[in-house]
Order: C-alpha cells, then sequence, then structure tokens
C-alpha cells in the first residue's frame, strides 16, 4: 500500500479497525521526530526521544482504548518525555549551548514570489520564531509547537498537554506575544 | 469597525478561534490583514523550515546495547570462585598423574634391570642354591 493509501486507511478507519501497528509507526514518526527536534534542539536526543516514544506506544499498544486519536495518543506521550527530558540537566545544558545554531535544524524553502527583501524579511522571522521558541517555557513550547508545527486544534492540544481548553489558550496566547516579541530582532 | 484588532483577537485567529466580526474586520481592514497574513507567512515558514530537517529511519524495537549489570558481576563473582576450584583440581590431576608415572616408570626400571628373564628366573634361584 502507498504510505498516502496508508494514511487515509489508518485516520480513517476506527481504533479497533486500526491494528497495524507499524504503519501507525511509519505514519508518525516523522511528525513525533519533528516535535522532539523543535523542543529539544538536538538530533540525536531528538531520535533516542522518538524512538522511546514508539517504544512506549508499541508496549502500551493492546490497552489502547481509542479514546483519543492515535496522533493525540502519541504526541501525549512525546510531550511527557520531552519535559521528562527537559528535567534532565545535562540535556539542559546542551540545549543551552545549541540555543543559537536553530538554523541547523532545519530548512529554509525559496519563495519565488517574494521579492529579495520580502524574501530576507521572512528568514528573519523564521530565525526569530526559532530563537524564541527556544527560550518559551516548557508548556509554553509544547502547546505551541503542537499548535503551529503539527497543526493540531486547541482540543487536540489540551488532550495531548493534559491542559484544559483554557490553560492551552493561555500558554498559547503568552507564547504567541514572546514569539511575535522576537520576531522583530531575531538578530 | 473603526479601530484594529487587538493582540489577543489576531491571537486568537492564529489558534483556530473564528468569530464573526473578526471575520468582517479582516474583510475591512487592510492593516489588519496585512499584520495577520505577515504572522501566517511567518509561521508556516517556520512549520516548513522544520519539515526540511531530514528524518532518521523508523527503528523502535528494543535493541540491548550491554547486559544488564546484574548479569555481569554474577558471571565476575562465578569466575572469581570457579577459578581456584579449578586450579586445585587441576594441580591433584597433575600430582596423581606425576605419581602414576613414577610407579610405571618403577616397573620398566625393575624389569629392565633383570639378568635373566621372569620365567628363568625360578631356574636361577634353583642353580644358586646347588651352588651354595
Amino acid at each position: 500500500m502507498e504510505p498516502a493509501a496508508t494514511a487515509t486507511a489508518i485516520m480513517e478507519h476506527s481504533f479497533t479497525e486500526t491494528r497495524d501497528f507499524d504503519a501507525v509507526v511509519h505514519l508518525y514518526w516523522p511528525r513525533v521526530f519533528r516535535f522532539a527536534l523543535a523542543s529539544l534542539r538536538d538530533r540525536d536526543a531528538a531520535e533516542a526521544l522518538t524512538q522511546d516514544c514508539f517504544l512506549h506506544a508499541y508496549k502500551a499498544w493492546e490497552r489502547f482504548r481509542g479514546e483519543a486519536s492515535i496522533q493525540t495518543w502519541l504526541m501525549r506521550i512525546a510531550v511527557n518525555l520531552v519535559r521528562d527530558a527537559s528535567r534532565n540537566r545535562r540535556l539542559q545544558f546542551w540545549k543551552r549551548l545549541r540555543s543559537g545554531d536553530s538554523e541547523g535544524l532545519g530548512g529554509y524553502v525559496r519563495d519565488g514570489r517574494l521579492s529579495p527583501e520580502a524574501e530576507t524579511l521572512l528568514r528573519e522571522q523564521i530565525a526569530g520564531i526559532w530563537k524564541a521558541t527556544a527560550c518559551l517555557p516548557e508548556r509554553q513550547k509544547s502547546v505551541f509547537l503542537l499548535r503551529f508545527a503539527d497543526e493540531m486544534t486547541l482540543l487536540e492540544i489540551a488532550a495531548a498537554t493534559g491542559l484544559s481548553e483554557n490553560a492551552v489558550k493561555v500558554h498559547l496566547y503568552r507564547a504567541l506575544r514572546a514569539v511575535r516579541a522576537h520576531m522583530g530582532r531575531s538578530e | 469597525m473603526n479601530s484594529h484588532l487587538s493582540l489577543e483577537e489576531i491571537h486568537q485567529w492564529l489558534s483556530g478561534e473564528r468569530r464573526d466580526e473578526v471575520v468582517e474586520h479582516f474583510g475591512e481592514c487592510q492593516v489588519c490583514k496585512a499584520e495577520l497574513h505577515q504572522l501566517q507567512s511567518a509561521l508556516a515558514g517556520f512549520r516548513s523550515s522544520l519539515e526540511q530537517a531530514p528524518v532518521p529511519p523508523v527503528s523502535y524495537l528494543p535493541v540491548r546495547k550491554t547486559l544488564p549489570r546484574w548479569i555481569l558481576a554474577a558471571a565476575a563473582l562465578s569466575l572469581l570462585v570457579a577459578t581456584p576450584v579449578y586450579w586445585n583440581a587441576r594441580q591433584q590431576r597433575a600430582a596423581e598423574q606425576a605419581k602414576s608415572d613414577e610407579l610405571l616408570l618403577q616397573r620398566i626400571d625393575a624389569s629392565l634391570s633383570r639378568s635373566v628373564p621372569a620365567s628363568m628366573e625360578p631356574l636361577m634361584q634353583l642353580i644358586t642354591k646347588e651352588n651354595q
């Protein structure tokens, strides 16, 4: 089955109909990895965390009742693992060391429709967002990444983080305010 | 609507909340529309830059890289206990072998030191007695 077809099949079928864990892993692996990468700023740590996330999911797969969507369930595991990892003081040290190295994490695709000035401004704003997310408190960062990197709804974010919808709104508002402040001064 | 949208209203829009008056305002106010567009472009660029990051291959099955410490400790302890026992047994076997070799050598020596074959020995003893 093509990856796109597998993705559609998993999304369309309910939990009871979807027992193919391997297909779930292949579908959500990049998403979990990117969330971990943006949260931890360390490729090796992000890869280890992604492996851990799916290992936890694999062990709990039989007990998964399908109350949440698979994506929400996986992201909840990932959010908890990121929180635990961030408590690790050694990781904090590396994170601080690498906080200025965010440009190496992702890439930038040129938008040919923009003028060179607009392109430069956009680049600076993106760099500003990267820098701002590095400084955000853990919960604000998770909520921001789940919303703007994973495009999850407020309700899905609430389910993934264990916060109420109102708490998610508050964290998101504060995160956006901090990000906007950085967007103007990315250097 | 005369004034521009508040920061909170723009953030609510970005969070996915759609209120009729805000939708209406974006239709009328080019300043707020441009500000929203700029923010959305930057956030989309951020998401896109994250999507460009290479993703490592899938591997989630547990791979035990090292043996558990208690197994290593038990193996080391067994080695410590077994070595003297094995060494003693080996020494004992060597001593028994040496004793056995010595007895064999004595028998060979005795056999070689005879002046006549063993079957002739009674006859030789008779001759010796007659001579005396």
